[in-house]
């Protein structure tokens, strides 16, 4: 983004920044519900750009406690700007992709009562997009970073890489509690509500962290 | 010789904090952050130069006292004050032995510097506790009444912050040794207290029922 290069944002530029990042998320997240439903691509032009700024706001005072941990001089908005363009960067690379996400959720091989048919092969190569788009925006901002805070570009990095395990670490419950993003065709759209909280998944687990234990460790039949 | 030090690179100050600075830190602990993370070269200097140190002892253990209350309370608003208790107590517990057993080998430290150096763990940590506690919150609100996962990843970044006090202290303490020409033997000691800290928290946060 031009902005990067230039002083810090005004209110205004902010604002439309966040513009950029709500729009952007919504197109991507719509274009992945329509994997299922219609009804899923509607709901995910709420809940993508909801679980972005959530989780960035939950962040924030961590962000900025690492960035000053590791030296950085900044005040708490200019933190808050630099950690908010990579969200946005992801975004908008995200949008991008958005037509291919669409093309491919409208053209799988659907679920059905033989099997998953191409629904994995979906879910992979979304994961590989948001997994490469958020690497580019993480290294852009690593670089910006380090030129603004008269940080090494080593510590820029680990300072990027920190707010990347602070995001995970909130995102991912995030997602979890605001789940279905895309889902199984075989569920019924009209069955499942806007998002699922705290039920329980198909093996019991009742939040994120607990799911992927149980990928490690099945539980008990 | 022309420096080849690109003009852009920022000086690091390293002039001791001033008692304004410090009072005015005491009036507004939200100064803390920049007196401990951020003008950290400063902090470091005011403790080598014996600089205000009993004003800036106050303006850590408030700042200690008053950012560990909203982790506490998002662990249970009813025992709000554990995790204040177990930074700082685990601190009281074991700042004697660095003084006297540093003063045994040698440190020449006086014991408003002592703490002070003790302080700086406690301080980031609590800072770090705030900087978790929207997260911690989060999660709590996120997961099911009770959640071992909760719990667990509340102790992890409770760990997270105590590590991170423990770093800022083993900068200080490199800063402080090498302005002051300590022995080596001083930085052994301190591995020793650090592993010791470590222990006397983890008791302590056991019999706080944190753990």
């Amino acid at each position: 983004m031009r902005a990067d290069r230039r002083a810090w944002l005004t209110s205004g530029e902010r604002g439309n920044q966040l513009l950029v990042l709500v729009g952007s998320a919504a197109a991507y997240g719509f274009s992945v519900g329509c994997v299922h439903s219609l009804r899923y691509g509607l709901s995910n032009l709420l809940k993508f750009p909801l679980l972005l700024v959530v989780t960035a706001s939950v962040c924030a005072v961590a962000y900025h406690l690492v960035a000053s941990f590791a030296g950085a001089r900044l005040r708490f908005g200019e933190v808050q700007q630099l950690s908010f363009a990579l969200f946005r960067d992801a975004s908008v690379m995200l949008a991008s992709l958005s037509p291919v996400g669409l093309f491919l959720s409208l053209t799988i091989e659907r679920p059905g009562a033989l099997g998953l048919g191409e629904y994995p092969l979906f879910l992979g190569f979304n994961v590989a997009l948001i997994a490469v788009c958020g690497t580019v925006a993480l290294g852009r901002q690593a670089r910006g970073l380090a030129q603004r805070a008269g940080l090494s570009r080593r510590r820029g990095a680990a300072v990027v890489a920190a707010w990347l395990a602070l995001s995970l670490l909130v995102g991912s419950q995030g997602a979890w509690f605001l789940r279905p993003f895309f889902g199984v065709a075989s569920i019924r759209a009209e069955e499942t509500p806007f998002f699922l909280g705290t039920r329980p998944d198909f093996r019991g687990a009742t939040s994120f962290y607990e799911a992927v234990w149980q990928v490690v460790v099945p539980p008990a039949r | 010789m022309e420096s080849t030090i690109p003009s852009t690179i920022p000086q690091v100050d390293r002039s001791a904090l001033s008692r304004e600075e410090l009072a005015g830190a005491l009036r507004r602990p939200q100064h803390l952050l920049r007196l401990v993370l951020v003008q950290r070269e400063r902090l470091f200097a005011s403790i080598a130069r014996e600089q205000h140190l009993w004003l800036l002892a106050g303006a850590l253990l408030l700042g200690s006292l008053l950012y560990a209350l909203p982790f506490g309370a998002v662990l249970g608003v009813a025992r709000f004050w554990r995790v204040a208790v177990l930074l700082l107590g685990s601190l009281a517990i074991c700042v004697p032995s660095l003084h006297v057993v540093g003063a045994f080998i040698g440190s020449r430290l006086r014991l408003a510097q002592t703490l002070c150096l003790a302080l700086v763990i406690s301080s980031v940590a609590s800072l770090f506790t705030f900087g978790f506690f929207p997260i911690v919150w989060f999660l709590g609100a996120t997961m099911q009444e009770g959640s071992a996962v909760e719990s667990g990843l509340a102790v992890a970044l409770l760990g997270v912050s105590l590590s991170a006090g423990i770093a800022q202290f083993v900068r200080s303490q490199r800063a402080v040794s090498l302005l002051r020409e300590l022995q080596p033997t001083f930085t052994l000691l301190l591995l020793g207290w650090l592993g010791l800290l470590v222990f006397i928290t983890f008791r302590l946060a056991l019999s706080l029922g944190l753990v």
